[in-house]
């Protein structure tokens, strides 16, 4: 294990993940489809049945922690690169915390 | 018609309200005040502001058109830029702008009394800091979600950008070093906030290993985990504190614990960031978010009285805390909170590319800043809550009122602050501590004054819990700025290298990679180190050096954004950000002037440099003060020389817009505006 902590701290921009393997979709999806399809983005939009309170609160709470990005992910990915596969759910996560972490996330 | 009659009676009630608490805070004097009344004050005063100020600017301004397809919408690739829901994206961008200064800011300022702290974070905040934070994060909307440096860049020229660049690496330096002081004066002599702040390392790893290897992306079970293993590591380090033989392990004067943050901070910057950074991060925001509200909730409650004065006789600059006058220096110390250059690098880059419609900039740019806000309000209230002699106690620095407990209260009682040995022992004892004299920093004095205001409203019995919380709750996200930090500044400086010389731009190439690591935490453990062994606290120093950077990356957005609005042909609405501008550019200048000019050895570095080599000189230093006085001679000279640098950087990017506006002005060629075309959305319902 440490062996391998090393070996990933000696090299931290990911080598199991590169960037062509994670395909940037142009997505073809316009913004109403992609409202409809939001776990949150939709919550005020007529085109599904009213949520209850606790639901859309559980759907914020996921979206806001990120629990929930693979899903939502994959349903996006299903849509624009149905003959693609997509990255495994580990390989997603590290890559999108590498992501996040390379520029200015925290402040004073 | 019936609806906007009552909503006129409503906003005149809320008008009414609002004035009557500030006047009531203003001109209460001699007794203590509700804290309520500030709360009123503050929620009056946003509430105002956001639905008439952000409004107006919003549609009279900046012209936000709900029309026009945001980069989200246009360039939708499903990883940076991703249409989302207004609320999520509040939240991200609270959670990235609100970070420790906002706490210890107002309560190093409280020294001043509660008054002028208090003004300046409500107005500086509705005028000042929402403005920049909105304005800036509009005009990178407009601009596909560019970044502060890139838009000097591109709106004013090369020199604006280079000086954001450098001016943002220096104030990310300055801020860890401050940051790591406040953690290392509040774990000083402390088993039990030493062992709980400790077991936060091992228990976000844990975190990590458990989001990536055990069950991958699963963020909320995770930080679940992590929440209840932080709160049994408080209660552990209570019994550690209790257990002969193991507490003296984690017993440390103030400099091994500065040399453990040092290697601390390396550690984190070359790790991966999935073991130690991601997963802290998400404690660290949840341990926010849920203290904040508990803080408020406990304050509406309790209603605790305030028992400071509105104003101390340190206003005229003989404060123990930071020496200066009221001008410039509370303008200087609360900086987070007020007006705060740091957004300003948040609003653009990362926020605008999750906006679906720019109808929500008003909400997060304007409102993100007016919470930030309220959470100073609360921290000063925290800070004034307790008794005054008790508060600088525990913030003056052994330097100033002298090493033994009984010189200390005699100084502190002396200014009109009656405080007794035996109070601030039984304080320490309530606590969990050894003692609370001299504990520098702003931590410790918030964490009492938390821990009273919990305690009260949940029970007297576990006061030393939650001043342990309360300490455990601005480490750990103290811990994460300096992480975050020191990686930010890390690809800053290997973006510069790579100018040099290829390989050492390469963020994956280790050598580079500890190079640059190296480099910064060496910067920043500088001036931790020199903060520490410092007699004088080093807060003194550090602080204002912090807050005048800060406010200067604020007056460099500011002048990006009045440059615009000069190329936009706005100039008669100019002034919602030249004002702000002007009134940072006189407060950042005539601070710069006081302590490079000051002949008060508390206030001028140069003062202080020269006398501390004259006692030097003449042999009248202790041996141990003189071991150290040539690194402090040598640390003053390097900050006035600082200082005076930025303020050049300051200088520099305001004439340079001035030229640009002059130049626009009378017809001649500039920059053109680089915001991208207007292209029409697709949504159905705008």
């Amino acid at each position: 294990m440490s062996k391998n902590l090393t070996k990933k701290s000696a090299n931290d921009s990911l080598p199991s993940v590169s960037d062509s393997s994670l395909p940037v979709f142009k997505t073809t999806l316009d913004i109403n489809q992609r409202i409809a399809q939001s776990a949150t983005l939709n919550i005020n939009k007529t085109c599904v049945e009213p949520l209850p309170l606790w639901s859309y609160i559980w759907r914020v709470i996921r979206e806001l922690s990120g629990d929930d990005a693979y899903e939502r992910y994959i349903a996006q990915h299903a849509i624009s690169y149905p003959d693609i596969t997509p990255l495994a759910r580990k390989d997603f996560f590290l890559y999108q915390q590498q992501q996040k972490w390379s520029g200015i996330q925290r402040c004073c | 018609m019936k609806n906007s009659l009552v909503a006129i009676f409503a906003w005149i009630a809320v008008a009414v309200l609002g004035s009557a608490a500030l006047g009531g805070i203003a001109l209460n004097r001699g007794e203590s005040i509700n804290a309520l009344w500030f709360i009123t004050a503050a929620l009056c005063v946003y509430a105002i502001a956001y639905r008439f100020y952000a409004t107006w600017i919003a549609t009279k301004v900046l012209l936000i058109d709900p029309t026009r397809a945001t980069p989200a919408e246009r360039l939708d690739n499903g990883r940076d830029y991703v249409p989302t829901n207004r609320w999520i994206v509040f939240g991200h961008h609270f959670a990235a702008i609100a970070g420790p200064g906002p706490l210890v800011g107002p309560t190093l300022a409280a020294q001043f009394g509660y008054l002028p702290g208090t003004l300046w974070i409500l107005f500086g905040a509705v005028l000042g800091g929402c403005v920049q934070d909105m304005v800036t994060l509009f005009y990178s909307t407009r601009r596909n979600g560019r970044s502060l440096g890139q838009m000097a860049r591109d709106e004013l020229g090369a020199i604006g950008g280079i000086a954001a660049l450098i001016t943002t690496l220096f104030i990310m330096i300055i801020l860890i070093a401050v940051l790591g002081l406040v953690v290392v004066n509040a774990m000083k002599h402390s088993p039990w906030a030493t062992s709980t702040v400790a077991a936060t390392i091992p228990i976000a790893m844990l975190v990590g290993l458990y989001m990536r290897t055990i069950r991958p992306g699963r963020v909320l079970e995770g930080s679940l985990l992590g929440v209840i293993l932080l709160l049994l590591a408080v209660a552990g380090g209570g019994w550690i504190e209790h257990q002969p033989g193991l507490r003296e392990l984690f017993d440390y004067p103030g400099l091994p614990l500065a040399w453990m943050v040092i290697a601390y901070g390396f550690a984190a910057a070359i790790l991966p960031v999935w073991l130690l950074l991601a997963p802290r991060d998400y404690l660290s925001t949840y341990m926010k978010l849920g203290t904040v509200i508990l803080l408020m909730l406990a304050i509406v409650w309790m209603q605790p009285s305030v028992k400071m004065p509105a104003l101390t006789q340190f206003v005229d600059g003989t404060g123990p805390i930071f020496g200066g006058k009221l001008f410039p220096f509370v303008f200087i110390t609360i900086a987070c909170g007020a007006i705060s250059g740091f957004h300003a690098l948040i609003s653009s880059g990362t926020t605008p590319k999750l906006l679906s419609n720019e109808r929500d900039i008003r909400m997060i740019g304007f409102g993100g800043m007016a919470l930030e806000s309220f959470v100073a309000v609360m921290a000063i209230i925290a800070a004034t809550v307790l008794d005054p002699g008790v508060f600088f106690a525990i913030n003056s620095p052994a330097g100033v009122v002298g090493k033994e407990a009984a010189d200390a209260v005699a100084t502190i009682s002396s200014w009109g602050f009656p405080v007794t040995v035996e109070q601030m022992n039984l304080l320490a004892q309530q606590m969990g501590e050894a003692t609370l004299f001299a504990r520098t920093g702003g931590a410790p004095s918030l964490a009492v004054g938390m821990a009273s205001i919990f305690g009260s409203a949940f029970g007297q019995g576990m006061l030393a819990m939650w001043y342990h919380f309360a300490i455990m709750f601005e480490a750990i996200f103290i811990l994460t700025t300096l992480d975050a930090g020191t990686r930010v500044g890390r690809f800053m400086l290997q973006d510069m290298l790579g100018n040099i010389w290829k390989p050492l731009g390469r963020t994956s190439w280790y050598p580079s990679v500890l190079l640059s690591s190296g480099i910064i935490v060496a910067a920043w453990g500088y001036f931790l180190y020199i903060g520490v062994i410092d007699p004088n606290g080093g807060v003194n120093i550090l602080w204002p050096l912090f807050g005048i950077s800060n406010q200067i990356l604020a007056a460099i957005a500011l002048c990006v954004a009045t440059g615009i609005l000069v190329k936009s042909d706005k100039l008669k609405y100019t002034w919602i950000t030249a004002l702000p501008l002007a009134w940072l550019i006189i407060v950042t200048s005539s601070a710069v002037w006081e302590k490079i000019t000051s002949t008060d050895v508390r206030i001028g570095f140069l003062a202080a440099a020269n006398d501390l080599a004259t006692k030097l000189a003449s042999g009248v230093l202790s041996p141990e003060n003189a071991a150290i006085a040539p690194h402090l001679i040598f640390n003053q000279r390097l900050d006035a020389v600082l200082s005076l640098f930025f303020i050049c950087m300051l200088w520099l990017i305001v004439f340079d817009m001035l030229r640009v506006c002059v130049r626009y002005l009378n017809g001649k060629p500039v920059p053109p505006l680089s915001e991208v075309p207007h292209q029409l959305t697709n949504m159905v319902k705008v």
